[in-house]
């Protein structure tokens, strides 16, 4: 089926509780996306398998599959559909999974809409296929890819290559939150300490944050990993 | 009479009379050859007299012997004296000499006078001692309960009662004692003096059986097995116990004075054992009602914590929908906010619930990882940044803080929680601060507020779960169970968590201690 470049994004929603998927549905084509359901996991397989989804919200409790399952044979069928899982509170163990088995984000259940639509904004803005600029611009912070410099709130900073390797992570997927183990490995290239990351998150903080020890640029997603605001997300829009 | 026998020598706190020494020390063992004894001093030093001085009338030197007698061993050797002295007046004094008749009248009246002198001198005699012996008896039982009772005041169980008892009785009696508590379903509380001599335990059985099958009343009885005497211990409706002792092999024979000290001994420690008993009784109702009081609490918190959102929940909604046409846009965003803040009140309650059951259910199985406490602190800030919005916040992390090891997540709801208590209990505009500091390998986590404080009577208990202090007003809502999880979790992670008012200005401080990670050496990062 072919797209039109101004076709709307569609968004299949994989939940088994119709509520939910109700509310998803009366919240997201106001913004115009279009909506459509799965109760189960097969069904998100045969609409990835059809092409029929730019963006899949997968809850990860579901009747015939876990989550966790969908998201692996999606990817397994090579499949690059973003995808945002829905998960409980407290539950860091399997966020951690589903986003090491390749979901792009997650958000906790109970989540307002305007969050979900921040997270769907940031998820797909990654997925645009960049252009051949050279200055990437997230906000408060601006990298230019040939001189490999940063520029905070229009200010030069002077960066370590470890530290400019690691801004333009966050950068390049601004928005989006990046496991621990991601972010080592594009970084690091191979399993190192996490305490290496934690000590040079902090060192970055320390020269792009106005405050290091209140950070509104480099969020700490504890349990996880970290996230770099994007200029749409609300300060507490990562939160819970 | 052996009265003297059960005086305790060895016992330290035994006073000792001269009159008790002289009688225990030779008169005791042989009371009616020492009555001979006497009779035969005292018949040669009437010879003497008679023979060297001439002195017409020895039967006063006979009565002082049986008077001596008397005083010092008893009323039956004394009299056991007389009889001899009598015989030995007769045979030797009285004419004819050297033979038990009597001559003359005279000689018969001698003869009946110094019996009758004798007998009531003897018995006279004897009461005066025995009048002594009692009162000594008197005190030193006085004595030696008195103390008895002291010591057993300060037992708090009935283990430590039992074991000081059979200590003290043990001394007191000269003979190993082991005191028994039987109690059904359970095994018996015993404590035995000195520890390492018990009867052994078919012996026990069968003591307790003929104690639980004993008459009412015939708690003066003795059970007898192998070496052992048992008896009741006995002197109040609840404590019921047993009593061995095993006598030793030379005096097998009971011995009044025994007797009446371990009554009253047996008798102290019924009521020291009750006291105990009493005390424990006391502390478990004090528990239970603890626990009434707690389901209270858990009853009112959650039908005030959950049933008042959802009634605003369900209100609200049913008002957008039946009255949708008539409300005005403002109203009805009122409406719908009023729905959204209920709801995500709701959902914190619910997650304490939740962490609070993890807590009970020790399903809690924290990480052990170093964090960084300015990540940790940035991450509960960030969850609370609706509720601190009007107030100054203020993060004061000391330089090069080592990391910390602990569990993120579990320490972000520990912080978060102080945070949302410290916004709850100070007025908007007044300033929260979290300071973090560290102390050879500990690492301090403060939050301040600049709220009412907390009363002395509560820096314990508002750890206490459902516990809300007086300080709370009726504006304030929440369950009690923010400060019981942050105990919870710090317990699991190996940390404390204390409350303390501020040394500085009125308000509330509460301290996290957690240890320090070990940290990773990084040359690269100073760059």
């Amino acid at each position: 089926m072919m797209i039109e470049p101004q076709a709307p994004p569609r968004i299949l929603v994989v939940d088994d509780e119709q509520a939910i998927r109700q509310l998803l549905r009366l919240g997201l084509t106001p913004d115009g996306y279009v909506v459509s359901e799965s109760d189960h996991g097969t069904g998100a397989l045969d609409a990835v398998r059809r092409n029929e989804a730019d963006l899949i919200v997968l809850d990860l409790g579901l009747p015939d599959m876990s989550g966790l399952q969908v998201i692996k044979r999606i990817r397994y069928a090579q499949s690059d559909v973003p995808i945002i899982v829905l998960s409980s509170s407290g539950d860091e163990a399997s966020k951690v999974a589903a986003l090491d088995l390749g979901a792009d984000d997650y958000i906790t259940k109970p989540f307002g809409i305007e969050e979900l639509l921040a997270r769907i904004r940031a998820v797909r803005r990654h997925r645009v296929p960049r252009k051949t600029e050279s200055v990437l611009d997230a906000g408060d912070v601006a990298l230019n890819l040939l001189r490999r410099s940063a520029t905070v709130r229009g200010l030069d900073v002077k960066l370590s290559p470890r530290e400019y390797e690691l801004l333009r992570l966050f950068v390049t997927h601004a928005g989006k939150v990046l496991t621990h183990k991601f972010i080592l490995h594009q970084v690091w290239g191979a399993d190192t300490d996490v305490q290496y990351l934690r000590i040079y998150v902090r060192a970055l903080r320390q020269k792009i944050e106005l405050n290091a020890d209140q950070p509104r640029l480099i969020l700490t997603e504890a349990g996880i990993g970290y996230r770099l605001r994007s200029a749409d997300q609300s300060a507490d829009g990562s939160s819970r | 009479m052996r009265l003297s026998m059960s005086l305790p020598r060895r016992a330290r706190f035994a006073r000792t009379s001269k009159l008790t020494d002289i009688t225990t020390r030779y008169a005791g063992r042989h009371p009616y050859m020492s009555g001979l004894g006497m009779t035969v001093g005292a018949l040669a030093v009437a010879t003497l007299l008679n023979v060297a001085l001439d002195v017409p009338h020895p039967s006063r030197i006979f009565l002082v012997g049986v008077m001596i007698t008397a005083v010092t061993v008893g009323l039956w050797p004394a009299l056991f004296a007389c009889l001899i002295s009598a015989l030995f007046y007769d045979f030797f004094f009285l004419p004819p000499t050297y033979s038990l008749a009597i001559s003359n009248a005279q000689g018969i009246v001698d003869f009946c006078f110094f019996v009758a002198t004798a007998v009531i001198v003897t018995s006279l005699a004897a009461r005066v001692r025995r009048y002594a012996l009692e009162a000594d008896q008197r005190a030193l039982s006085a004595e030696t309960l008195s103390d008895f009772g002291r010591r057993l005041a300060d037992a708090l169980t009935v283990h430590e009662v039992l074991d000081r008892a059979a200590e003290r009785m043990s001394i007191c009696l000269e003979m190993p004692v082991v005191l028994v508590i039987p109690e059904t379903g359970r095994p018996s509380i015993r404590a035995g003096h000195p520890p390492h001599i018990a009867p052994d335990s078919d012996c026990l059985r069968s003591a307790i059986a003929w104690w639980a099958l004993r008459p009412r009343g015939s708690d003066r009885d003795q059970f007898v097995v192998g070496d052992w005497r048992f008896r009741p211990l006995s002197g109040s409706e609840t404590a019921q116990g047993l009593i061995a002792r095993r006598p030793g092999n030379g005096s097998s024979v009971s011995r009044a004075g025994d007797d009446r000290l371990l009554d009253a001994l047996a008798h102290q420690t019924a009521l020291a054992v009750d006291r105990c008993t009493l005390r424990d009784d006391i502390e478990t109702i004090r528990v239970r009602s603890e626990t009434e009081r707690l389901h209270s609490a858990v009853l009112s918190s959650i039908s005030h914590d959950l049933r008042n959102p959802l009634a605003s929940i369900v209100g609200s909604a049913s008002g957008l929908e039946y009255q949708w046409r008539s409300l005005d846009d403002e109203s009805r965003l009122l409406l719908i906010r009023t729905i959204r803040r209920e709801a995500e009140r709701l959902d914190t309650f619910v997650g304490k619930l939740l962490d609070i059951t993890r807590i009970e259910a020790k399903v809690v199985v924290p990480l052990r990882e170093p964090v960084l406490v300015s990540d940790v602190v940035e991450a509960a800030l960030r969850q609370a940044d609706g509720m601190v919005s009007s107030h100054r916040v203020a993060v004061v992390i000391a330089e090069n803080l080592p990391p910390i090891e602990a569990d993120m997540i579990l320490l972000r709801q520990v912080l978060y929680n102080l945070i949302e208590n410290a916004s709850k209990y100070s007025s908007p505009g007044s300033g929260i601060r979290i300071v973090a500091c560290w102390q050879g390998q500990e690492v301090r986590i403060s939050v301040l507020d600049e709220g009412v404080g907390i009363l002395e009577a509560d820096v314990e208990r508002i750890f206490n779960k459902f516990y809300r202090s007086a300080h709370a007003g009726a504006g304030v809502t929440g369950g009690g169970l923010g400060l019981a999880i942050c105990r919870g979790f710090l317990d699991a992670m190996g940390g404390t968590i204390e409350a303390a008012n501020r040394d500085d200005r009125v308000g509330a401080v509460f301290v996290i201690k957690l240890p320090a990670a070990i940290q990773v050496e990084l040359s690269e990062a100073e760059q």
